[in-house]
């Protein structure tokens, strides 16, 4: 197993449990009706909780400032020139057209998905250190060197990804190194979701990028019965009617549903869902995003001849005004589809065997990723440990016979005279 | 240095001296050593970047005293100068008695945005790239540069030579832009700016190939003489002393 859900989660008090904490208490029995208060709506309770959530958060910042500030200030230090490359040089994170603009909102999630774990957390680590002694608690520091070299390396080849990629490993060799390999594996899942923030190669991108405008050019004409065709500078156009619209990468729709797809894959992790579920529920919110963005590319070509104000600022709509209507919808059709889909697992067997299977292989990857990574390491840092330790002794012994080969040539010199 | 550098630099020294602060508890010695670690990689990294800049700080002046060829300066648009990240740059066109014309332009080789790969970009511009070709350019084994031929929609040719020319002497012609194919010949230059302190410059020397002359014999000659010039003075100006020139 990867990571030890089922028995740790019977110790922590569930979400709805906390819900309960948080809702009024009951009337009493002598009470009027004038006295007892209404039952607060859930976007309330949810507001309360997020609240306390919050204020909680900050008190435990507020107590470990020391060790936050500790860690936090060189590791933003490390971070600041990749942001600065990402955000200013290359203005991915800084242009909401940008293909990968959820990226820099990922940090948040995995402080919040890491936040939502805590008290798992605190048991896996009460259980460290119930097993292992201080000594040997934390992992090798392998870990956080190689990502400090790759950072270093990254500078060299200025590549963004491979800066991003070595900040991840730093995170969790401190991890490592701190609070030991099972604390690590109980993080595993913030971590995966940090590796949302490695910015693809820009050729992937920019294939993506003509993939969502020449299809989103024939989506929209086939929809309105119009043609897609090309402008004379190569981007796909839809002809309307009348009107047309250039699929321009501000509007082809790649960031809604590049957006779309973390904040499901945050929803999912978050809820501890499966694999197939999530992978489901990404889909959904995607397919959804990118009907919202059709229907933005049809209002842009058809208010383009009549007011041509409004078709402009259509086309440069932000896209969180399309992703949110599109992740509410996403929320309301998985409310309404999830007892037929439950009512279809239990009919058909197919689907509760489809979900199982994949949910073993997921747990079978993992664990047997997890694993080899571990050995390696382990070897890896046993290994150099060793090494450490064999060069050292050489220097010492060599000092000692340099030492000794001085004494001994002062003593027969002293003899001599 | 610039300000996103020293931004860096500062809280890289500020990690530093909390991460040091925080090793003389020996309760903390463990956070605090990697502490300092992450500081001193993110110090490292400023100091990568400011050695990126330094490297861009040489340019060596353009060919004036080749017989038979008559210059004029043609500066950069601005608008090219921002889309290569705003480096130093010359350009020149030279011009020989028969009117024919070289182009000539040197870039300082700082950040990578600098190497705008001619294979890459000319082609948006209606060119495609119909032959290329490595050699040497002053005798054998000496400068490698890359020859390239672009023909352009309206059937007109275009012979560039492209290369990049260490202060030392030395030459590389190897693509550097963002992709991952590029990494090596990028690690490269970075640890020649960084580690070793390289100063480089970018030049692109080209010319229109006269539609009477399909072989392109003189317009090889022409580019030729231009090139080697170029080369043997850059070669000389890189072994001279600047006023500009720091230690770091």
């Amino acid at each position: 197993m990867i990571t030890p859900r089922r028995h740790f989660s019977e110790d922590v008090p569930s979400a709805t449990d906390t819900a309960i904490a948080f809702s009024p208490a009951p009337p009493r029995s002598g009470a009027s009706a004038a006295d007892v208060e209404a039952p607060a709506r859930p976007i309330v309770v949810a507001l309360r909780h997020a609240a306390s959530g919050m204020r909680e958060f900050l008190g435990f910042l507020w107590t470990n400032s020391a060790w936050v500030l500790l860690l936090g200030i060189p590791y933003l230090a490390a971070w600041w020139l990749p942001f600065y490359w990402c955000f200013r040089e290359d203005r991915w994170w800084a242009r909401w057209e940008s293909a990968i603009i959820y990226q820099p909102f990922v940090p948040l999630g995995v402080a919040a998905l890491a936040w939502a774990d805590r008290k798992r957390l605190s048991v896996v680590w009460e259980e460290t250190k119930y097993r292992y002694s201080e000594r040997r608690r934390g992992g090798t520091v392998l870990l956080l060197v190689l990502g400090c070299a790759l950072l270093f390396g990254a500078h060299l080849v200025h590549v963004a990804a491979i800066a991003v990629a070595a900040l991840i490993l730093i995170a969790a060799g401190v991890v490592l190194r701190q609070y030991g390999g099972l604390v690590l594996r109980a993080l595993s899942l913030p971590l995966l979701f940090f590796l949302t923030m490695l910015p693809p190669p820009s050729s992937l991108v920019s294939i993506a990028e003509k993939f969502f405008q020449t299809g989103g050019a024939r989506a929209v004409a086939s929809l309105m019965r119009g043609a897609a065709t090309v402008n004379d500078k190569g981007v796909p156009r839809a002809v309307i009617g009348g009107s047309q619209v250039d699929i321009t990468p501000a509007i082809n729709g790649l960031n809604v549903v590049l957006l779309l797809a973390a904040v499901l894959l945050f929803v999912g992790m978050l809820r501890r869902m499966r694999a197939l579920p999530t992978a489901l529920l990404m889909t959904m919110g995607a397919f959804l995003g990118l009907l919202l963005n059709f229907a933005r590319v049809i209002a842009v070509a058809l208010t383009a001849g009549r007011s041509p104000a409004l078709s402009e600022f259509l086309h440069g709509l932000n896209p969180l005004l399309i992703v949110l209507p599109a992740l509410l919808l996403t929320f309301a059709a998985e409310r309404r589809l999830q007892p037929a889909v439950e009512w279809a697992g239990k009919r058909f067997g197919g689907v509760r065997r489809l979900t199982t299977r994949t949910d073993r292989v997921t747990q079978h990857l993992a664990d047997s990723a997890g694993r080899t990574v571990g050995k390696r390491i382990l070897k890896a840092g046993s290994a150099s440990t060793t090494f450490t330790e064999r060069l050292l002794r050489g220097a010492e012994r060599s000092i000692r016979r340099r030492r000794r080969q001085r004494h001994d040539a002062s003593g027969s010199g002293g003899s001599g005279r | 240095m610039n300000a996103p550098e020293a931004a860096g630099l500062i809280l890289s020294i500020l990690g530093i001296v909390v991460s040091l602060y925080a090793m003389a508890n020996p309760k903390r010695r463990t956070i605090g050593s990697m502490a300092l670690a992450i500081a001193v990689a993110g110090l490292l990294g400023s100091f990568a970047t400011y050695r990126f800049s330094r490297a861009g700080r040489w340019l060596p002046p353009a060919p004036d005293d080749m017989a038979q060829w008559e210059a004029k300066d043609s500066p950069f648009q601005d608008y090219v100068l921002a889309m290569l990240g705003g480096p130093q740059a010359r350009g020149r066109e030279y011009r020989n008695p028969f009117g024919e014309v070289v182009y000539w332009s040197v870039v300082t080789a700082g950040p990578f945005e600098n190497y705008h790969d001619p294979t890459v970009c000319i082609p948006d511009n209606g060119f495609a790239l119909t032959a290329k070709r490595e050699f040497s350019l002053d005798g054998p084994g000496s400068a490698r540069v890359r020859a390239m031929i672009f023909k352009h929609t309206s059937g007109a040719r275009m012979l560039m030579y492209y290369w990049t020319q260490n202060r030392d002497g030395s030459t590389a012609t190897e693509a550097r832009m963002g992709n991952y194919r590029d990494i090596p010949a990028r690690f490269q230059t970075g640890y020649g700016a960084v580690v070793e302190g390289k100063q480089t410059v970018i030049v692109r020397i080209y010319t229109v190939i006269p539609p009477d002359e399909p072989d392109g014999a003189v317009a090889q000659y022409n580019l030729n003489e231009v090139s080697r010039a170029t080369y043997r003075l850059l070669k000389a100006d890189g072994r001279k002393p600047h006023p500009e020139d720091t230690w770091l």
